[in-house]
């Protein structure tokens, strides 16, 4: 048991005492400019304390649950906290999926170094004109936690991330065919995957313009992914509370196209960052979220559910709108958002789009009102036209509100891609997805 | 502490090293409608080191002081080996050696004020905002930090710094019918805590926008003039031009390096932008940066033309140009990068009614929601209200506007005489460890007028 548990509990003026506490071990090797750029060793540690004391709830912050002070420190802020009427977690989580591949724990920055320039050496064959920029990382990550209520529960995981950009020819932009592998062990781009990355490169030859109005919009999967925000937004059980969601009232109704299916769960044994438990120590359950369209489930972390007076769904997390930073208090996120896939091809797809545009990447969504849906965005991409691709997009925006424009999905991609939690994204899987008609600007 | 940091650093085989060690306190304070969702202090530490070999460079990061050295030791040996691959080796600017403390002060230090009296603060805040005419609930947030940090490096700069500074944040929901929006409030941003204090009047601006944002219609999509307020006009020059200023962002790009070069005309002659770590009591103040290079002034744009970039040592080797000292990290866990400091639009000398009454057909765009930058930026207003005929008329909601660098800042074709600094701005920067979010930046702007500016709005 943590040091800080065991002195909490012998407090009387402590009720109860959550650490939550996660430590991250990660080597990183950058390329660019034809150059290996740097290498990035990080060894980072942080831990949370919340304590009820008075029946007040109070946090403190610190890099260990050894830290001087972390208690007392608590119990200082309880004195002006909110009252807690909630119990921490009582009930121990089981481990659900072996995230952990011993082989990334140990490996050498040397290895590291090497896979980088493989990839580099792969991309250079196939593409000798191009300069293309290279991430490669590999992590271990764990995270516990620990409650007065009997709940210790650790969990360790490891990540192996490559990232490329091969910029268009025209180097007048900053944008480009853009590539991302996510695993929990060691893994290679194949060729093909590099040669469809070379081949997205080279249809950036020139820029081209659509025309304003409503097109139908393809968006790959990481867009996918991020413009599942709003919804994250959306199904956050204090806006149930407040009754500020705009899905109050609408559990059990369609809301999105009956083409479209989200899973919440965590533990799937496929996901990149799979979790056995959320932040406050509560297990995930595998639960669906949207059911062909109709909304089934909103997302709970301790406070909301106690002020929804239910149970948690174990979606508590330390993330906010644009940071998952340890001094975020929990707040119900969706952990895992698997798209399930439809059955077409991505390249029938694109074959089927008379006059559209293809989004590999949007940029400014957090400037728009995420809570009510609404999305406001520039795009990269390309524009499509009589089912080719004509060129890459400029300065071509989309605008709408989801809860319209999911409304009319014409279809999903059988191909699935996993995506990782970061800006606004979620982890989980996300096919591409084909909205009929969505409001574009050019400028 | 810089005793122990220079132990730490005796005796590495390196060309260069430096290490930081980073010693925080945090208060923080958070409502949501009548609950108090969060009081929390914080006091996180930790270290970074960056060690260059043979030409190679490498970063890491620890959390305890007793792990410096052997993290020194791990860096040394991944720069060197980095080295083996390299052909082009990484070079630092010349820099000063500098041996100060420069220690963080305060009329009203927020280090001195008890937390009742924060906390009542900023429920009298919320208070005020819940009482509101149909607001539904808020989220009011009262943060501050105070940053120590100790850096020393293998050339002979020892350096110790302070950073300092508090905000309040309100986010106010309101609902009229089926529609729902938000308004925003944010005092401080400085090193005094006395900037926060009786801000009434300011906060019921935001609810007074608010209660009209609620009866609005959303833009109409398409091209037009816009007069962009202070803020608009302080997030619009970070987005739209303070990132390419930054001089990382062309490292790797020899065709935006050129379109970008010195002395290029790629504004209006009226337009001139600097970014200036001295200026007093702003977000974006500090004595010294993270490299430990003494924070100067630096134009960027003068009469059009560009006129200076912002530098880390890297850069500054690579452009042959001297440091600027905006190398900084948000904290222990991250490398520097270079970031603005308090990028700033200088006055002009037109006024807002001269510049609503050149308007037949546009908007006047107010506050900034947060954007993106790239040669395409885009970046959200609070609001916005539509110009007809040289007058101010309704006000309208989710106006989105982006913009080329290449075009836009052509367009500018008055510049206001009344300059503002944002009380609270801040921005992430990617880097190999991740977004780094900064809340220590601030940017400052008068009204300015864009001939032609891209709404990105839901209907044409």
């Amino acid at each position: 048991m943590l040091n800080v548990i065991q002195c909490a509990q012998s407090q009387e003026d402590v009720a109860q005492a959550e650490v939550f506490w996660r430590c991250e071990d990660s080597m990183s090797c950058t390329f660019s400019g034809g150059q290996l750029e740097s290498v990035g060793l990080s060894n980072r540690s942080a831990t949370a304390l919340r304590v009820v004391s008075g029946s007040r709830i109070g946090a403190s912050f610190g890099e260990s649950p050894e830290q001087v002070g972390l208690l007392e420190d608590a119990k200082s802020s309880a004195a002006f906290g909110g009252s807690a009427g909630y119990r921490f977690a009582s009930e121990q989580p089981t481990l659900c999926v072996d995230a952990f591949d011993p082989a990334i724990a140990d490996l050498d920055i040397g290895e590291l170094v090497e896979a980088c320039l493989d990839i580099h050496r792969c991309i250079h064959r196939l593409a000798p004109d191009a300069d293309p920029s290279l991430y490669c990382a590999s992590s271990v990550h764990s995270v516990r936690v620990a409650t007065t209520e009997g709940v210790d529960v650790e969990e360790r995981s490891t990540r192996w991330v490559i990232r490329v950009v091969i910029p268009f020819a025209d180097r007048g932009t900053d944008i480009g065919a853009y590539g991302l592998l996510l695993g929990r062990s060691r893994m290679s781009p194949s060729d093909r995957w590099i040669a469809e990355l070379v081949e997205q490169r080279n249809l950036g030859g020139q820029p081209s313009r659509p025309r304003a109005g409503r097109l139908p919009v393809l968006l790959f999967p990481q867009v996918s992914n991020l413009l599942i925000a709003p919804l994250n937004a959306g199904l956050n059980g204090h806006g149930f509370a407040d009754e500020t969601s705009p899905l109050c009232g609408k559990m059990e109704t369609p809301i999105f196209s009956k083409r479209l299916t989200i899973l919440e769960d965590p533990g799937h044994a496929s996901l990149f960052q799979p979790r056995s438990f959320d932040d406050e120590g509560i297990a995930c359950r595998p639960r669906t979220i949207l059911d062909a369209g109709v909304l089934t489930g909103c997302l709970t972390d301790l406070r909301s559910a106690e002020r929804l007076q239910s149970g948690s769904t174990g979606n508590g997390i330390r993330r906010s709108r644009l940071s998952a930073k340890i001094d975020d208090p929990p707040a119900p996120n969706l952990m895992a958002a698997v798209i399930e896939p439809g059955d077409e091809a991505v390249s029938d797809l694109i074959a089927g789009i008379d006059d559209g545009l293809l989004v590999t990447f949007i940029r400014g969504l957090h400037s728009s009102n995420l809570a009510q849906g609404s999305f406001s965005v520039q795009t990269d991409g390309f524009h499509i036209l009589d089912g080719k691709v004509a060129g890459y997009l400029t300065r071509t925006m989309i605008a709408g509100n989801i809860y319209e424009d999911f409304q009319t999905i014409r279809a999903l991609s059988r191909e699935v891609e996993p995506t990782a939690e970061g800006f606004l994204s979620f982890g989980g899987s996300a096919p591409y997805i084909l909205l009929d008609s969505v409001n574009v600007t050019v400028g | 502490m810089n005793q122990e940091l220079l132990a730490a650093l005796s005796g590495i085989d390196v060309d260069y090293t430096d290490i930081r060690f980073d010693e925080e306190e945090k208060t923080k304070i958070a409502f949501e409608g009548d609950d108090i969702a969060q009081v929390a202090t914080y006091r996180p530490r930790g270290g970074h080191v960056r060690a260059y070999v043979g030409g190679g460079k490498a970063t890491a990061t620890f959390s305890r002081i007793e792990d410096a050295r052997a993290t020194a030791e791990k860096a040394a040996r991944a720069a060197r080996i980095l080295a083996e691959h390299r052909s082009k080796p990484i070079r630092l600017a010349e820099a000063p050696i500098l041996r100060r403390s420069f220690i963080a002060s305060a009329e009203h230090d927020p280090r001195r004020v008890s937390l009742s009296e924060k906390h009542e603060l900023l429920s009298h805040y919320n208070r005020i905002a819940l009482a509101a005419r149909d607001v539904l609930t808020t989220q009011f947030i009262y943060e501050d930090s105070f940053s120590h940090r100790s850096f020393v490096n293998s050339e002979g700069t020892a350096v110790e710094y302070d950073h300092l500074i508090a905000h309040i944040l309100g986010v106010i929901v309101g609902r009229r019918g089926d529609t729902m929006q938000r308004g925003f409030f944010a005092v401080g941003g400085s090193s005094d805590f006395g900037r926060m204090l009786d801000r009434d009047e300011r906060l019921k601006e935001s609810l007074a926008d608010l209660d009209e944002l609620l009866d609005s219609q959303p833009a109409r999509a398409g091209t037009y003039p816009i007069v962009l307020d202070p803020i608009g006009a302080a997030v619009f020059i970070h987005e739209a031009f303070g990132h390419r200023s930054e001089a990382d962002s062309m490292l790797d790009n020899e065709v935006l390096r050129d379109r970008l070069a010195l002395g290029t005309e790629i504004a209006s002659p009226l337009l001139n932008v600097f970014d200036d770590p001295t200026i007093p009591n702003c977000g974006g103040t500090y004595p010294v940066d993270d490299e430990g290079i003494e924070a100067r002034k630096t134009p960027l744009i003068v009469d059009g033309h560009i006129a200076g970039r912002l530098h880390s040592r890297e850069t500054a080797a690579v452009f042959d140009k001297p440091v600027t000292g905006n190398c900084r990290a948000s904290d222990a866990g991250y490398t520097p990068v270079i970031r603005m400091s308090n990028t700033v639009i200088a006055q002009g000398s037109s006024s807002l009614d001269d510049m609503i009454a050149s308007i037949d057909d546009g908007y006047y765009v107010a506050g900034g929601a947060g954007g993106q930058g790239g040669i395409d930026f885009t970046f959200g207003a609070r609001w916005a209200r539509r110009i007809r005929k040289g007058r101010l008329e309704e006000m309208v909601s989710d106006a989105n506007l982006s913009g080329n660098l290449f075009t836009t800042l052509k367009g500018i074709s008055m510049v206001g005489d009344d300059l503002q600094m944002l009380e609270y701005f801040d921005c992430g920067k990617g880097s190999s460890d991740g977004i780094q979010m900064f809340s220590r930046i601030c940017a400052g702007a008068p009204h300015i007028k864009l001939d032609t500016a891209t709404i990105g709005g839901i209907e044409c």
